[in-house]
């Protein structure tokens, strides 16, 4: 093994250790992934729309709504975090029409810091 | 939220105030457990004081904290974030809501002990008891704050055991300073012969609490600040990056002063008879006043930036959205 030979690379060993052990991560729940996925061209109508969050959210503040192409609210509005998995928001959706979809979300992590954001889907006619 | 708007101004001064004001609460009864003598006659008038301005500020802070999130969490305009319904909701059926009434119900337990214990008579066994029952009440408010901020993240059990360590590390140092300035103007406005002596003890005892404080305040400093800032870079570039950068200046400024107190004032302090009443004790003690002075004016400047970057996207996240965008 490597002996460090001075001061100097010891500190630097010591420093990269920590900063090892300390690690990577989020504060902020923003979107991991979606079902349908962002900006997916799909054959078939979801029944839902499903957003895995990188960050457990609170779901008395957390939202998702769906509107169509005219700008009317689609979804059934019965927005509801997943039992199981405190990152996944769920929204029921009515049978749709071919057409492309606008997904927005709204939501609240537990450290309280609120994100939001879009993206849409297209369901093939 | 990236932009220094009036509610986050509010917002951060209000945490900087109450985290400011429960570590001042703790550091009273860790100064009366492990620095203060029951014999300075002193003592117990400033543990009361410091106590009847730290309790109220910090019951009162607490609740704008509380109404700034409603607010926040929301997303709807003060008027309607503050309705009664909206409040509520954030209390009941939210993991901010539930810290707020377990750290509630902790309040409560030091407004009641707190006081009682440092109205009994110094020594007894009484007041030893409930000193520590309020040093670990108050101990419990404090490292219930990590679950209040950036402690929280990445679901990860060490980073909040590591913030809450450097929360409670804080009351020790700096902010255990405000109780030893006092004392220590107390002992200077002594006619007794002892108070050189005295001073110097007291000096010394702070200093040893001090020392270990800031080596593990820098320790958990790193461990908690790494994962939030990600890269050199990023404490350059963002925000939170920054605003990181002047805290650890104004930390370093701080151990500077206490370096010159430590291994400078100290040494040329007289300790070793009590009668020696010349210029240069008083010199010395006067620019030893002013540098713990000095200091608690940056510990309150540090309180600031903890405050501030607790409501700053962490730089990794930033970093990580300007990516995808």
């Amino acid at each position: 093994m490597k002996t460090l030979q001075s001061p100097f690379a010891f500190m630097r060993f010591t420093l990269a250790l920590i900063l090892a052990l300390a690690g990577i991560a989020s504060a902020h729940a923003f979107v991991d992934h979606a079902d349908p996925k962002v900006g997916a061209q799909i054959d078939a109508a979801p029944a839902d729309v499903k957003i895995w969050f990188t960050q457990q959210i609170e779901p008395a503040f957390s939202k998702i709504r769906v509107f169509d192409a005219e700008g009317r609210q689609i979804d059934n509005k019965d927005c509801r975090q997943d039992k199981d998995d405190k990152k996944l928001l769920i929204v029921s959706l009515p049978k749709l029409p071919a057409g492309t979809y606008k997904v927005e979300w709204r939501v609240v992590s537990i450290d309280t810091h609120h994100t939001s954001g879009d993206f849409k889907f297209t369901i093939k006619p | 939220m990236d932009t220094l708007d009036a509610m986050t101004a509010l917002f951060a001064c209000t945490r900087a105030i109450h985290m400011g004001s429960c570590l001042l609460a703790m550091a009273v009864f860790f100064f009366d457990r492990f620095v203060a003598r029951p014999h300075d006659r002193h003592w117990p008038g400033i543990a009361r004081g410091l106590l009847m301005f730290a309790l109220p500020v910090a019951l009162l802070s607490g609740a704008v904290w509380f109404t700034c999130v409603a607010i926040t969490m929301s997303g709807l305009p003060p008027g309607e974030a503050l309705q009664w319904e909206n409040l509520t909701m954030v209390w009941r059926e939210t993991q901010f809501g539930h810290l707020w009434e377990v750290r509630a119900i902790l309040y409560l337990g030091c407004a009641v002990i707190s006081p009682i214990a440092i109205a009994l008579r110094p020594g007894s066994t009484m007041r030893v008891g409930l000193s520590w029952l309020g040093l670990i009440v108050n101990a419990s408010l404090v490292a219930s704050l990590a679950w209040a901020g950036h402690g929280r993240f990445g679901e990860s059990g060490s980073h909040l055991a590591c913030d809450a360590l450097h929360l409670l590390i804080s009351a020790v140092w700096p902010v255990g300073l405000l109780p030893y300035a006092m004392l220590l103007a107390k002992f200077r406005a002594d006619d007794a012969d002892q108070k050189w002596i005295s001073a110097w003890r007291l000096t010394r005892r702070v200093s040893a609490v001090s020392l270990v404080s800031v080596i593990l305040l820098t320790a958990t400093g790193i461990l908690n600040s790494w994962p939030l800032v990600g890269s050199f870079s990023a404490l350059f570039s963002t925000r939170y990056g920054q605003v990181l950068l002047l805290k650890i200046a104004i930390f370093f400024s701080m151990i500077a002063l206490g370096g010159v107190n430590l291994l400078y004032l100290m040494p040329h302090m007289p300790h070793g008879g009590a009668t020696d009443h010349g210029p240069l004790p008083r010199r010395m003690l006067s620019w030893l006043q002013l540098n713990v002075g000095a200091e608690i004016v940056l510990g309150i400047a540090v309180m600031l930036a903890v405050g501030l970057l607790g409501m700053l996207m962490p730089a990794v996240e930033h970093l990580l959205m300007h990516h995808h965008h």
